[in-house]
């Protein structure tokens, strides 16, 4: 019995980090960061709320401003991260979504950069905009992580 | 150039490129269009087929400001060639509204609109955004009204005023909206004049990641159209699936005002019924094969005066802009004297789904490139 607890304590102890590291390195694990302007107080945000922004669910923060969400190109690597870890659908899928959002009038996609470097420019000009960048790029100091929980 | 000219050139630049990066986009352009061939063997005895240069829509969207926008879709449909004495095909305005964004539970929108009802109304034309060629007939499509015409069972089109708005009961997200407008007289998008107008409304409840989708609408007129008879239509849909299968379903109750032997509304109603479900399946390689099958009856207390149909098609997204579509609808009468037939539809639909036109304070200019994606 006791080697059996020894032999299955390095596992569980793996399985119990992994779950309860995976908030605070759902980012890292994904391969990005969600970053704000540096003047936005907003400091944590659920993979739902990041998910509702980025479909224009919900349009405004909290002070009233309205949200700017950024988008990689579609074939970006980290778009698909973000999209499959946020999202929780494919890059496909959320194109259809935005597909009937455009003709039913709903509402048009974001923003699309060609790069992560025009997506820090972006979000540094720009005090509601919200975006995403490879974990270990570094944005300067007018733009800001966002820590992503579940 | 002086160096006075090139200091006023380099300011000029910098105070015009610098709100570019900080702003949305203010004026955008998307569109799209198909082609269809159509064949029937409706007559036994002489099977046509047909192309139909079916749509060509462009969809303007202009934001005034983050609470204010403007939509307009203009409409060119069957290869459309007018001129003085007539011609072929239909130039349209099918849609022009200005929208106030109060806040995401509380929109206002005002002008011609397309009446929320059902899952597709919304979608309208636009056949690059669902996967048959034509929408499903036994909600959608035009059924015999009571003085002998064809019409379809809710207004396609509004003009009037609609509230909208978006909120979210937990992790569910639930959309409404509530309409007047001028109902389908002989004008419906100017001189309507009388008190009898269309209201209708829609709510949806759509679970985390759009798994599932149900949904009620409610829609009711005095139909111009129709001898002035009234009309109501409520109608249920449900969807749901998951990785790359779908299924859904919608069904529609018409309660439509009789007429005496004069053609004169009597006060009396008949009660129909449509339905139909469709099942799908997107394979990884942008193929989607599914089926249908819809039934409308159109009045319940009469019997063998209904129709049923079977749809089997297949999608191909050729590219994320493009889609071949085939399929075969099979037509089936209750009637014995009413022979059914079978119907072939093949299409290729595009869209171009991202055009950016960066204008800049109110001047709808376009200074930036433009990319299809």
């Amino acid at each position: 019995m006791i080697r059996t607890v020894q032999v299955l304590a390095p596992f569980l102890m793996l399985v119990f980090l992994t779950f309860t590291a995976s908030d605070v390195n759902a980012q890292q694990r994904g391969g990005y960061k969600i970053v704000v302007n540096a003047s936005n107080p907003v400091a944590a945000l659920t993979a739902d709320q990041v998910a509702r922004l980025f479909q224009k669910k919900v349009t405004r923060w909290d002070n009233g401003q309205t949200v700017v969400p950024v988008d990689l190109p579609e074939d970006s690597r980290v778009r698909d991260r973000f999209t499959q870890d946020v999202h929780g659908r494919s890059v496909g899928a959320i194109k259809g979504y935005w597909q009937r959002q455009i003709f039913s009038g709903r509402g048009v996609p974001p923003v699309e950069k060609a790069s992560p470097q025009e997506v820090v420019t972006y979000v540094a000009a720009n005090a509601n905009a919200i975006g995403y960048v490879p974990a270990d790029m570094s944005t300067g100091p007018d733009v800001k992580a966002v820590r992503l929980s579940r | 150039m002086n160096r006075y000219t090139f200091t006023f050139l380099v300011l000029a630049v910098s105070l015009l490129a610098g709100p570019v990066q900080a702003q949305q986009e203010r004026f955008q352009v998307y569109g799209f269009f198909d082609l269809e061939l159509d064949g029937t063997n409706k007559n036994p005895d002489d099977f046509q087929y047909t192309f139909d240069q079916h749509h060509f829509n462009v969809i303007t969207v202009y934001r005034m400001s983050d609470r204010w926008r403007v939509f307009g879709e203009v409409e060119w449909e069957h290869g459309v060639s007018l001129n003085a004495s007539g011609g072929s095909g239909l130039v349209a305005l099918e849609r022009a509204w200005v929208e106030y964004a109060h806040t995401d539970a509380l929109r206002v929108k005002a002008g011609k609109f397309l009446p929320p009802f059902g899952n597709y109304n919304q979608l309208h034309d636009a056949t690059p955004t669902f996967l048959s060629s034509f929408l499903p007939n036994a909600v959608y499509g035009k059924h015999s009204n009571t003085v002998g015409g064809s019409q379809r069972l809710y207004a396609k089109f509004g003009t009037g005023i609609q509230v909208l708005g978006t909120f979210f009961p937990g992790s569910w997200q639930a959309d409404y909206y509530a309409y007047v407008t001028n109902g389908r007289g002989p004008r419906p998008g100017e001189a309507d004049n009388d008190r009898n107008k269309g209201v209708g409304g829609r709510f949806v409840l759509t679970a985390p990641n759009d798994v599932a989708r149900l949904g009620a609408s409610y829609y009711e007129d005095r139909n111009g159209a129709a001898d002035g008879t009234k009309q109501r239509a409520i109608a249920a849909e449900l969807a749901f699936g998951t990785s790359g299968f779908w299924l859904e379903g919608e069904a529609l109750i018409p309660v439509l005002e009789t007429v005496d032997g004069a053609g004169v509304p009597n006060g009396a109603f008949r009660t129909g019924l449509g339905y139909y479900v469709q099942a799908s399946y997107r394979t990884s390689a942008g193929l989607t094969p599914f089926g249908r099958f819809g039934v409308f009856d159109p009045d319940v207390d009469v019997a063998d005066d209904g129709d049923n149909d079977i749809v089997f098609g297949l999608n191909f997204a050729l590219r994320n802009f493009a889609y071949l579509k085939g399929e075969i609808q099979f037509l089936n009468f209750q009637d014995p004297t009413v022979d059914g037939y079978e119907r072939f539809v093949s299409s290729i639909a595009t869209k171009r789904l991202r055009s950016d036109l960066h204008g800049r304070r109110g001047m709808a200019c376009p200074v930036g490139g433009s990319a299809t994606v």
